[in-house]
């Protein structure tokens, strides 16, 4: 009884993907734009702005701008620059505590937040709940070197995002490793909201995406069982 | 599942809610005399601390006002997590939403969205980047503002709207021990809320054994 779980995919950097996302029925269509050279595989504001157009809007997806910066003013420049529905917090979370990102969201609304929190140990649930109040959703995903988080096609430790899941008053997204033969049994295990694909529904050795490894995952997230 | 109960009246009811298991304690806010049944701002502030200091769950101020300057009045006066705006669901614009939003962040807002019209499905989607969350509720004429009917609606309608909207949805109206799980299976929302058929019989009080029962239907084959 899954059916309703919200599907997140990052990162489009081609119209024809985006098309290809809201078409399998994506919620949340995501996009990392940067000025700043920060992070492999940033677009243009141009470039994120193009790909959002072609987002219908008679269509509910949501345009999610991930950013890996911490400064205040750049993350406020790039939700100007790109104007997304929701804005993605991936970098460093101990640059991003959560007095400065009650401090964004308050600027930026009513663009919503979210935040991705890197899933250690159990410590992790007190962490998740010490940004419920200034968030909007939270990403749960796995570490990755240099204290950034994501991208790392693996998966966590899932009892400790089970347990954070229980114990957060806002919605949650399950990533990390996730794809279409594994994520009926995460959804299970976690019971997210909704469920995040990036490395696994790529093209092969490519940034583009793979639709059909979209549609297969979305599909299998949705399955009724 | 997430919990939602309304509506606590006293400190000691609230905190049994939230040791019961319920992440979400609803408490009816005003000072104006709108609802036979609100609490004043210091009762509801009294409610909502004993609540933070003894769990882990977040409180709500319902209101059913309208007006930008009395809703702002309620929140700053009884300082909840979420606010519920739960009165003439037409005198809510979702522009009015969204300066709520802006003005009193980091508090979140809850739009209770009548269901029973057809056109029920495009109204909720209309909140649906304005608020934070959705509750859905019984829409009757008889009783202010939305829910509080004992009744269920139309759960298709509310199938619909969970899969549409990007925000989370918590489903009310004649929710109980008997019935919540069909509704879970059905509407697959975020959360589910009870008012009425956790009361003690004839009143406005909770029952707590009701609560429980109904914290158990929810939880326990999980």
């Amino acid at each position: 009884m899954h059916d309703a779980v919200k599907v997140q995919i990052y990162e489009h950097v081609h119209p024809d993907d985006v098309r290809a996302s809201v078409q399998a029925g994506v919620d949340f269509i995501g996009v990392k734009p940067g000025a700043w050279g920060r992070s492999e595989g940033e677009v243009d504001f141009a470039t994120c702005r193009g790909l959002y157009a072609v987002i219908p809007e008679t269509s509910p997806a949501m345009r999610n701008a991930l950013t890996v910066s911490t400064d205040l003013g750049e993350i406020c420049d790039t939700v100007q620059g790109v104007q997304p529905d929701v804005l993605h917090l991936s970098g460093d979370i101990r640059l991003t505590p959560p007095s400065l990102v009650e401090e964004i969201r308050r600027l930026i609304s009513p663009v919503k937040v979210m935040i991705a929190v890197p899933v250690t140990d159990f410590s992790t649930v007190a962490r998740a709940r010490s940004y419920a109040r200034c968030v909007d959703y939270i990403l749960l995903d796995t570490p990755a070197a240099g204290g950034v988080v994501g991208a790392t096609g693996e998966t966590h430790d899932f009892a400790v995002s089970a347990e954070t899941v229980r114990r957060v008053p806002v919605p949650v997204l399950l990533a990390g490793g996730l794809h279409a033969d594994n994520v009926q049994a995460a959804i299970r295990q976690v019971r997210p909201w909704g469920v995040d694909s990036f490395t696994h529904t790529n093209e092969s050795a490519s940034r583009r995406k793979d639709p059909h490894r979209v549609r297969a995952f979305t599909a299998a997230a949705r399955l009724q069982t | 599942m997430k919990i939602q109960i309304y509506a606590h009246k006293t400190p000691s009811e609230a905190v049994a809610s939230a040791q019961a298991g319920v992440d979400f304690i609803g408490v009816t806010v005003g000072e104006r005399g709108r609802l036979p049944w609100e609490l004043s701002f210091a009762d509801a502030r009294d409610i909502f601390e004993a609540v933070r200091s003894q769990s882990d769950a977040s409180v709500l101020a319902l209101t059913i006002a309208w007006e930008e300057a009395e809703i702002v009045e309620t929140v700053r006066q009884s300082n909840p997590d979420i606010l519920h705006l739960s009165g003439d669901f037409h005198r809510y614009s979702p522009e009015l939403v969204l300066n709520l939003r802006a003005k009193l962040s980091p508090v979140k807002i809850m739009m209770a969205i009548p269901v029973g019209e057809p056109d029920s499905v495009d109204r909720a989607k209309r909140y649906g980047r304005a608020a934070d969350f959705l509750l859905l509720d019984t829409d009757r004429a008889h009783v202010p503002g939305v829910g509080a009917t004992g009744e269920v609606h139309d759960w298709n309608l509310s199938a619909a709207i969970v899969r549409e909207v990007p925000i989370p949805v918590f489903l009310a109206g004649g929710l109980g021990a008997h019935n919540v799980r069909e509704a879970m299976r059905r509407v697959q929302p975020w959360a589910v809320d009870s008012y009425t058929h956790t009361n003690a019989d004839g009143t406005r009080y909770k029952d707590p054994a009701k609560v429980q029962a109904f914290v158990h239907a929810v939880r326990g084959p999980d």
